[in-house]
């Protein structure tokens, strides 16, 4: 740190440095344009009734947050949110994780794993949503065999149509889909760490699981909460895949706040109260995302102490 | 699967230039025609008016095609008019409308909407008065059009209304030695031992709820069923009587005779392959079995069940085309100069015939000649007609909010998490609170 | 694509003897491979053998015979606008323009948030945290409001900009992490050369960011590929439907049958696949953000 401001200091002198200013402004005018004047309308139309159609907008003032907070439906988009983004974090940041830990060894073929175990990762929603969708059709999918392989059932089960299947299903996809690139990220950390550490730790005695615990697990653990917020960032707005394959059903165990969201404003037509349910539903993500911040900040600080 | 050939396609073949100089001539296209004097770039100059029409029928099987002929028959009938293809996909057009209402205007001159977006769009003025249109046609529209008016006058032209009713492959049914169903609890029967699973299935409803729509839209005739009806007013029925017998019926056959899990798309597939008997069908979907089947036989073999159910009614669904209050008065002019060439008797006659379609809008509006070799059509006809305002109430005004209460307590039925009585009974909970939100 | 690309530490090498230690590791390798292939593979196979082996159960697991007619008819239909290789070549122009912007605009972002830190450097970072938050469908209605009135809609520009708005925040993320790991001697010793900050971002910086800078791109080009939001709503032009437009008007489609909905999403898939193939080498080395916490 004290090297750097020297530097800077070397480079700009006393005066004030307005360089970042200058390359900052054309994105904050940007982001400004594109996502927050139109985030200030949705705020301001929470505020509003606006049932297109039948009735002209009106100022309603927080007659959307009262009915919302009686809404046992948002309260159970708010727990299937919560759900799905543990749930999708665990998973597909554990699997990340192991899969990282297998990229890293060395063995034949590890290119070609690598490629394969990644693969997902390129394969777009769309796609994704027919191919699960196939495989998982209780009719003639092919997981019906496999299942029935191992599990001595005489019925297919219902899959996305069954009400306990549905969401660790929507899960496992999601998962499938994001995990290669936490298995990139954590990949690149590992091949960051210093063999030094681990030879001195073989000196000492450690048995591979413990290097793992008192010399790997150090190092990655910061990257792991930074993808611990982007994964709970990217399953809050994770809609495609959500909408395509249930529709929020069955009877709403899939129906996130995105998902609620949208429903209310495409197919109740009732735009201010999807703004009022995102709204919520940003402030609920924006406390989860601070406070992982927190927690990492003070992690930091003790590692650094 | 061929798509059925229509002679020339030389509009279609739009190039990117083409779009750029159309939207170019979209922005002073008005100031074009208001003083023709004015001197455009060469590109500009251009004495078409270029309308642009929204619908999802490009898309759609059969129909897509039809429409095209007619378009093009038009631009050869005349040359100040030309009629561009816009629009979405049925899965998003309506969504996409409404955005585009929404912020204010409709980005299209002429625009086709279902019967209950159209009162909507039509509350909100982005419809115009049709007479004009209607007199120098010199058609007699049905009465079943009065929905479409708005102070007595007609603010969209029905170019298609379909009826909802049971469509059956026949050889299958000969196969099995069945007939047609002779009530309910026969045609239960009927459809589970037509069942084999998993090569041949009964009977198909929509049920995905991946597919909110589509389930909710069938579901609506399975009330009908037995008579009933969804909504009285502003009062919702859902726990009335015929609703819980008619889902208990929808129940019944998923249980014993449906593909279960197997979305719209797939089902028709399947009953274009023989691998499905029945199929609760509106009129027009018949298009997908003309040309598209697995099974080339299907189509000859399709017909629509004569109704055996108490009341003998099937839901009937107009589907209108409107001109955009909110575009240019030129190009307004030029859509109803359109309308008025479409609705002549002998070029809806031919649009009507290109769409497979049989409920006609206007009087003599279907040839006899073509009727006659409709083989799948007589169930259809013989059904008496039930609008969707009378199905819905003042609900047809809310008919997606409708649904929205009621599909996630249809999932939960066929899951098998609750009875038929207890779920409607939290919709028709639920329908209440709406019903006192939306007509406070 | 056989020879690793980043040295493996000695620390990883097994010794010969252990070998059998090390067979919970080839099938833990071989599960995951399985997990990530078999649906593409079962996609794979039911675009490409006739749709009645698809409707069956159980159904085959290997190919009972072969058929190429579904290609026929999603490349050449009449309808132009419902062509499969129109869609693509769409959003490859999409991806691309969206690729380029983002990348531009991750430098600034990126070289501004790494260095010394500023007076409103933590505010910048949470605006861009903020933004990657918000859901599209929150925002789809005002700025198809904005952009209408702008007159810029049913144009691929528009698009592109709007897509990079929302994976803006991320890619800064990631290069800045990349930036980050640049020793500040190499920067300073520039300095002191007489380059000037902005000579020394594009001269030093970038080039040693390479591999980040691929990175960046991918997450770009994936982001624009998948859209379908706003791909859907600002684009009203059939013959500018993006590809995932055009395979959701597929979907919906009632007629659409289930080898031609495979193929047309096996054809959307393939092209971000083999990009991503391409470029695989280089992501790991740019993706390491990590390495630098926070």
């Amino acid at each position: 740190m004290a090297a750097q401001a020297a530097i800077n200091k070397s480079a700009s002198g006393r005066r004030r440095d307005y360089l970042p200013y200058m390359l900052a402004l054309p994105i904050i005018l940007y982001e400004t344009i594109f996502i927050l004047i139109p985030i200030v309308q949705q705020l301001v139309s929470s505020f509003t009734s606006d049932m297109f159609g039948i009735s002209a907008v009106k100022w309603v003032g927080l007659a959307n947050y009262d009915r919302m907070l009686s809404d046992k439906y948002f309260w159970n988009s708010m727990r299937v949110t919560l759900s799905f983004m543990g749930g999708t974090v665990i998973v597909a940041v554990g699997a990340g994780l192991i899969a990282a830990l297998l990229m890293n060894q060395n063995f034949r073929g590890r290119s070609v794993a690598r490629a394969i175990m990644t693969l997902p990762w390129a394969f777009p929603d769309l796609p994704t949503v027919l191919i699960f969708m196939w495989i998982f059709n209780p009719s003639f999918g092919v997981m019906n065999l496999f299942v029935r392989w191992i599990l001595p059932i005489e019925q297919n089960p219902k899959w996305m149509m069954d009400i306990n299947l549905a969401l660790p299903l929507v899960i496992m996809i999601a998962a499938w889909k994001a995990f290669p690139f936490y298995g990139l990220v954590t990949l690149s950390v590992l091949q960051s760490i210093p063999s030094e550490l681990y030879e001195a730790a073989k000196v000492d005695g450690a048995t591979r699981l413990q290097s793992f615990r008192y010399v790997t697990l150090p190092e990655i653990i910061p990257t792991l909460m930074l993808m611990g917020v982007l994964a709970c960032i990217f399953a809050f707005r994770q809609f495609a895949l959500i909408f395509l394959f249930t529709g929020g059903g069955p009877a709403r165990t899939t129906e996130t706040l995105v998902v609620a969201v949208y429903k209310a404003a495409f197919n109740s037509f009732d735009f201010s109260y999807g703004a009022t349910i995102g709204m919520a539903g940003f402030v609920a993500v924006f406390a989860i995302t601070l406070l992982f911040a927190y927690l990492q900040r003070r992690q930091e600080a003790e590692a650094a102490s | 699967m061929t798509k059925p050939t229509d002679t020339k396609k030389t509009n279609k073949a739009l190039n990117r230039r083409d779009f750029l100089k159309m939207g170019a001539a979209a922005t002073v296209g008005a100031a074009s025609v208001a003083m023709p004097k004015i001197h455009f770039p060469v590109f500009l100059r251009q004495s078409k008016m270029e309308l642009n029409m929204l619908t999802w029928f490009w898309t759609e099987p059969g129909r897509g095609d039809a429409w095209r002929a007619m378009i093009q028959k038009f631009h050869e009938a005349q040359s100040d008019i030309h009629i561009n293809e816009a629009g979405y996909g049925e899965n998003d057009y309506f969504q996409q409308i409404l955005i585009q209402a929404k912020s204010g205007r409709i980005d299209g001159d002429l625009f086709t909407e279902t019967p209950d977006g159209f009162l909507r769009l039509m509350n909100a003025g982005h419809t115009v008065s049709l007479e004009d249109v209607v007199s120098k046609a010199g058609v007699t529209l049905s009465k079943a059009q009065d929905m479409l008016r708005k102070d007595g006058e007609v603010n969209g032209l029905d170019i298609v209304t379909v009826r909802f009713g049971l469509v059956y492959n026949k050889a299958m049914f000969e196969k099995a030695g069945v007939t047609e169903p002779t009530d309910l609890d026969n045609w239960l029967e009927i459809a589970t031992s037509l069942t084999d699973r998993p090569n041949q299935f009964g009977m198909y409803s929509p049920h995905l709820a991946s597919e909110p729509f589509s389930l909710w839209f069938m579901l609506q005739q399975w009330a009908v069923l037995y008579d009933g009806i969804w909504a009285d007013g502003k009062k919702p029925l859902l726990n009335s009587d015929a609703v819980i017998n008619g889902i208990k019926l929808y129940k019944a056959m998923y249980d014993n005779a449906m593909p279960q899990g197997t979305d719209v798309g797939t089902a028709n597939s399947m009953f274009g392959a023989s691998k499905i008997a029945q199929n609760m069908v509106v009129s027009a979907a018949v298009n997908i079995w003309k040309t598209g089947a697995e099974d080339p036989e299907v189509y000859g073999n399709l017909r629509s069940a004569a109704p055996f159910w108490p009341g003998g009614k099937g839901i009937t669904r107009i589907h209108p085309i409107c001109v955009n209050a909110n575009t240019e008065p030129e190009k307004q002019a030029a859509a109803k100069e359109f309308l008025s060439w479409l609705y002549q008797k002998e070029n809806y006659q031919q649009l009507l015939e290109g769409c497979l379609d049989v409920i006609p809008a206007i009087e003599g509006g279907i040839r006899p000649e073509y009727r006659e070799t409709l083989t799948w059509a007589d169930g259809y006809d013989a059904t008496t007609a039930i609008t969707v305002p009378e199905v819905l109430g003042d609900f047809v005004l809310f008919n997606d909010e409708l649904g929205q209460v009621v599909t996630p307590h249809i999932e939960e039925i066929l899951a098998g998490a609750k009875s038929v009585e207890d779920a409607m009974g939290e919709a028709q909970a639920e329908a209440e609170a709406l019903a006192e939100r939306v007509f406070a | 694509m056989t020879t690793p690309t980043i040295p493996v530490p000695a620390r990883t090498l097994a010794s010969p003897f252990h070998w059998v230690r090390r067979i919970p590791m080839y099938i833990l390798v071989l599960l995951f491979c399985i997990v990530t292939a078999f649906p593409v593979y079962w996609m794979t196979l039911s675009v490409f053998q006739p749709i009645e082996y698809s409707l069956t159960y159980p159904p085959p697991l290997f190919p009972q015979a072969i058929s190429f007619d579904v290609f026929q008819e999603i490349f050449s239909g009449q309808d132009t606008a419902q062509r499969v290789d129109v869609w693509i070549f769409n959003s490859i122009i999409l991806a691309s323009m969206t690729t380029v912007i983002c990348l531009g605009l991750s430098i600034l972002g990126a070289f501004a948030l790494s260095g010394k830190r500023w007076r409103g450097q933590g505010m910048f970072g949470l605006l861009l945290l903020m933004t990657q938050m918000l859901p599209e469908a929150l925002i789809v209605i005002p700025l198809y409001a904005t952009i209408d009135k702008l007159k810029m809609k049913d144009s691929l520009l528009t698009l592109a900009l709007v897509d990079t708005a929302f994976v803006l925040p991320i890619c800064i993320w990631i290069l800045k992490n990349v930036f980050d790991t640049i020793p500040n001697e190499i920067r300073d010793a520039a300095l002191v050369d007489g380059c000037n900050r902005m000579k020394m971002l594009w001269k030093i910086m970038l080039p040693i960011s390479a591999p980040g800078l691929v990175a960046v791109g991918v997450v770009a080009f994936f982001h624009a590929w998948n859209e379908y939001l706003f791909a859907a709503s600002l684009i009203g032009n059939r013959h500018l439907y993006t590809a995932s437009v055009g395979l959701g008007s597929m979907i919906s489609m009632i007629d659409t049958p289930i080898d031609k909905l495979m193929a047309g999403g096996l054809m959307f898939s393939i092209f971000p696949v083999i990009f991503y193939l391409m470029v695989q080498r280089y992501i790991v080395a740019g993706l390491s953000a990590g390495a630098v916490k926070g």
